[in-house]
Formats: C-alpha cells, sequence, structure tokens
C-alpha cells in the first residue's frame, strides 16, 4: 500500500485554477481560515493519493463539485480525527507511567487509528471488541472468550469476520 | 500495492478466515502446511494474502494496547465507512514493529519486511542471505522437504547457500528456481523482474501450460508475468541498492523518478515538459532529498515542496 507515485501533474493546473475557491467554501463550512487552509490542502493529497481521481477531476468540464464532494470526506474524517486525538491524549494521561511518545509518532499512530476506525465501523460491538482485543492486545483467543463471555470458537469466527471486512474495505481502496 | 485487479470476495473470505486460524495460536505443522497448499493452489490466493499482509502490518505499526484503549475511548459518533486514503498511513510503515509483536504466532511473524526507505539483510535458517530492499516484504517456509520464499512486496537479493532441500522463490506471476547463485526479484504490478547476477536460475509462469523452465544466465534479466518470460536488456547495476545507491546511466527523467520514489514516501511528480530529459549517475536513496538536489545541479530543473510529503520537479524558471 505504498504511495509513492511518479506521474506528470494534471493536478497541478486543477490546483491552480481551484485552490482559492476550495479554500474558500471551507472557510464558510467551517468558519475558521486555519482549518479551512489545512482542509484544501488534504483534499489535493487525498485526490492524488487515487489516480483515478486525478483522471477523474482532469476530465470533468466543472470539477468543482467533484472537489466539494471530497472535501466534505476530508471534513468528516477531520472531525474524527479530533475526536480520536482527544481519545488518545486521554488514553496516554491514564497510563501509570508516563509514555515519551514524540508529536510526529503521535501524529502517524493517529492516522492509522482512524483508518481502522473507519474499517471497523459497522461491526457488532463484540466482533470489534474481539478484534481489537486478539490483534492489538496480543491476547490468546481463551482469554478474549473469557473477557467477553463466549465460546473461543466464536472469537476466532468474529477475527474472521473483521478481518474480512477489513480486506474488502482495502481493496476498494486500492481499485 | 495490489495490482488492481479485483480478488474474488470469496477468496478474501478464506484468506480472512486462514488468519482467523493462524491467530488462533494452534498452527501446528499441519496447518502451516495446509495454510501453504491453499497459498500455492491459485495466485489470487496470494494475492489476497498479499491483503492480509499488508493489514497486519497496519496493526503492527500502532502501539497495541494503547491504541485498543484509544479507539475504544473515541466516542462512537460520525464515521465515515468508505475509502479514506490515509497519507500518513503510509508513513507509519516505516515504524511498524513498534511496540513488538509479543504474543503474535510464529506462522505470521516468521514474515521479513521492510519499511519505505529502509534496507534489511537477514542470514536465513540454511546458511542463505536475503537482503529486502525499500517497502518488502517476503514470507519464508522451511520444512523438512522444500524452502520456499514468497515476495509478497518489493524486491530482494538472494544469495543461496547449497541444500539437499529445493528452493523456490514464489511471487503472484510465478516460480523463480536458483540454481545455487546470486539474483535479484523485483515484485512489481506488470510483473516480476529477475536479475541474474550469478550462475543460473530457472524461470516458470504461473499459468504456463507446459511444465518448461526458462533459463536465466549471469548478466541476464528478464521479467516473469503470469503467463510468459520476456527478456529484458540487462541494467546498470542492479544489486546497487544493496549499497543504498541508484545507478542509471542515460535514463529518461520520469524512470529515474518513479525508480527514485520507491525510496521515498509520499508523492514525487513532475512537470511533462521534463519526462524526456536524460539522467546518468549513482545517487544515494537513503537520502532522497539529497538524490532530488543532485538532479537539480545536473538538469535544468528545479524541485518544489507543497508539503512534507508532496514533491514536484519542475522545469527551473
Amino acid at each position: 500500500m505504498s504511495l509513492s507515485t511518479a506521474a506528470p501533474d494534471p493536478l497541478d493546473a486543477l490546483y491552480r485554477d481551484h485552490h482559492g475557491w476550495l479554500q474558500g467554501w471551507l472557510r464558510r463550512k467551517t468558519g475558521c481560515g486555519t482549518d479551512a487552509a489545512d482542509l484544501a490542502q488534504d483534499t489535493f493529497l487525498r485526490i492524488l493519493a487515487a489516480p483515478r481521481n486525478i483522471e477523474q477531476a482532469a476530465a470533468l468540464r466543472e470539477p468543482r463539485s467533484f472537489l466539494a464532494t471530497i472535501a466534505r470526506r476530508v471534513m468528516i474524517d477531520h472531525f474524527r480525527r479530533r475526536a480520536l486525538e482527544r481519545a488518545w491524549l486521554e488514553t496516554l494521561a491514564a497510563q501509570p507511567e508516563p509514555l515519551a511518545i514524540s508529536p510526529e509518532d503521535s501524529a502517524l499512530i493517529i492516522e492509522t487509528l482512524l483508518r481502522f476506525d473507519v474499517m471497523l465501523d459497522g461491526l457488532g460491538s463484540k466482533v470489534r471488541r474481539a478484534f481489537l482485543l486478539s490483534q492489538l492486545d496480543g491476547l490468546g483467543y481463551a482469554e478474549v472468550a473469557l473477557q467477553l463471555g463466549v465460546s473461543v470458537s466464536s472469537v476466532k469466527k468474529y477475527v474472521a469476520r473483521a478481518t474480512e471486512q477489513c480486506l474488502l474495505l482495502m481493496i476498494e481502496d486500492a481499485a | 500495492m495490489s495490482s488492481g485487479n479485483r480478488i474474488d470476495p470469496a477468496v478474501l473470505r478464506a484468506a480472512a478466515r486462514w488468519h482467523a486460524q493462524l491467530c488462533a495460536g494452534e498452527a501446528d505443522h499441519e496447518t502451516q502446511r495446509a495454510h501453504s497448499a491453499w497459498l500455492h493452489a491459485h495466485t489470487e490466493h496470494e494475492r489476497a494474502w498479499q491483503q492480509v499482509e499488508a493489514l497486519r502490518q497496519h496493526l503492527q505499526s500502532m502501539p497495541g494496547q494503547l491504541a485498543r484503549e484509544t479507539l475504544e475511548r473515541a466516542p462512537a459518533g460520525m464515521r465515515r465507512r468508505s475509502v479514506v486514503k490515509g497519507i500518513a498511513l503510509v508513513a507509519s510503515v516505516g515504524t511498524a514493529g513498534w511496540f513488538g509483536t509479543q504474543g503474535l504466532p510464529t506462522a505470521l511473524v516468521a514474515t521479513h519486511r521492510t519499511g519505505t526507505g529502509e534496507r534489511r539483510e537477514v542470514l536465513l535458517a540454511d546458511g542463505s542471505t536475503l537482503i529486502l530492499n525499500t517497502d518488502s516484504a517476503v514470507d519464508v517456509r522451511y520444512d523438512a522437504t522444500q524452502r520456499h520464499i514468497h515476495l509478497l512486496r518489493g524486491e530482494i537479493l538472494l544469495q543461496t547457500a547449497s541444500d539437499p532441500r529445493p528452493l523456490t522463490v514464489g511471487t503472484p506471476h510465478g516460480k523463480v528456481r536458483p540454481l545455487g547463485t546470486r539474483f535479484t526479484v523485483h515484485l512489481r504490478d506488470a510483473g516480476t523482474r529477475v536479475h541474474v547476477l550469478q550462475h543460473t536460475v530457472a524461470l516458470q509462469p504461473g499459468q504456463a501450460v507446459s511444465a518448461s523452465e526458462h533459463l536465466l544466465h549471469s548478466g541476464q534479466a528478464a521479467i516473469l508475468t503470469r503467463d510468459a518470460v520476456l527478456p529484458q536488456p540487462a541494467t546498470e547495476a542492479p544489486d546497487a541498492w544493496t549499497r543504498g545507491l541508484l545507478v542509471v546511466a542515460d535514463l529518461p527523467l520520469d524512470a529515474f523518478l518513479a525508480e527514485l520514489s520507491r525510496y521515498r514516501p509520499g508523492h514525487l511528480g513532475y512537470d511533462p515538459q521534463i519526462a524526456g530529459l536524460r539522467i546518468s549517475g549513482a545517487f544515494p536513496v537513503d537520502d532522497t532529498d539529497r538524490a532530488l538536489a543532485a538532479v537539480e545541479r545536473a538538469l535544468p530543473v528545479q524541485v518544489r515542496r507543497f508539503t512534507r510529503y508532496w514533491t514536484v520537479l519542475a522545469p527551473r524558471a
């Protein structure tokens, strides 16, 4: 899932012609100039992360509604990211020993958390929890089963179910 | 990176079940053998398993318990389930294995991997040396009768040691069978590029009609696709990356940047006007900013940085 790309830039033109407009649009939506500048930048980054998007944007006669669609998604992620950032800081504060984690590492971790937050969305609470306990805490299935009050074979099914949803969404993203 | 081909949802489901099975901690010899058999049965299975690998890599890039607590602490509310392209997710590969992988079943930790810009040398159980280039992953499976290395992503150099058990390197495109040798294997979407540095390797496409193999000798290169072996002109110093260098002779700039971008997180774009400029030289892949500065000195181009992960080369103003 590398994002390393080297390609000619139809995006350059898109950026030159509509970046100012997009930033204004976002400022009206969020009421904050700094947020709007960041979100506009993120919108373009989002577009260049998917070559399909760039082609789509380059082919459009009126690319602004396309930009607004992507920008809306970026905004939702932005607010979700804020919620995760708060939760991350609270989690760190709740640790018995202070942890030294650089702001850069924290930022990377929050991006990954955001991605998993989205991928695991819509799964039942037991499925989600079984997956997280086994994959992130590294607990054995027997222990997970005990914590959730279910059978070991259920835990295995839950992990398979959550893995399947993640794989489906990863494929969808890559396509 | 996946080839963009769709994978049958039923195959993804099977891969997800294998993942759950291997995580159960009961991955005895029998289970591992059955898993290997499933993996080899079809190239689509291999591609599905690559996705499992990628998923695990993302999971392992997070500090386990802290990450779980954070996800459970964040209030459910506005979420958007669909395409989230994590810019930083890519960068997070560099911190893979950050808090260790304690408690993970051996069947899954046996895999070696590198992040973007990373390089690693591994001594295998039979004495063979494996070097992983940037953003690469392999799965090594040795048992009593055979030695098998799956290239899941990226590029490796293998210097084989003699051993009575047959050795194969598998990719979604086919099989590479070294005959006591040193060679590189680079997995790309369009095919697997093999470059022989010493002696001979045998190539076999995954969907070959006959079982015949194509032999490749010292100094030769070829691309292995699912149904063919395409001979290629040999490139300059194909193993220069093991010394941290990208060596090119009279290469178009677009091809050069495509190579360099493998070592650099984020987007490396260029103005189409400069795509055809030719470049020669040895460039450091461990410091791509320095490599780009060298390009700026050698050619009439300038490097424009928009953010840390977005760089574009333009004609010099």
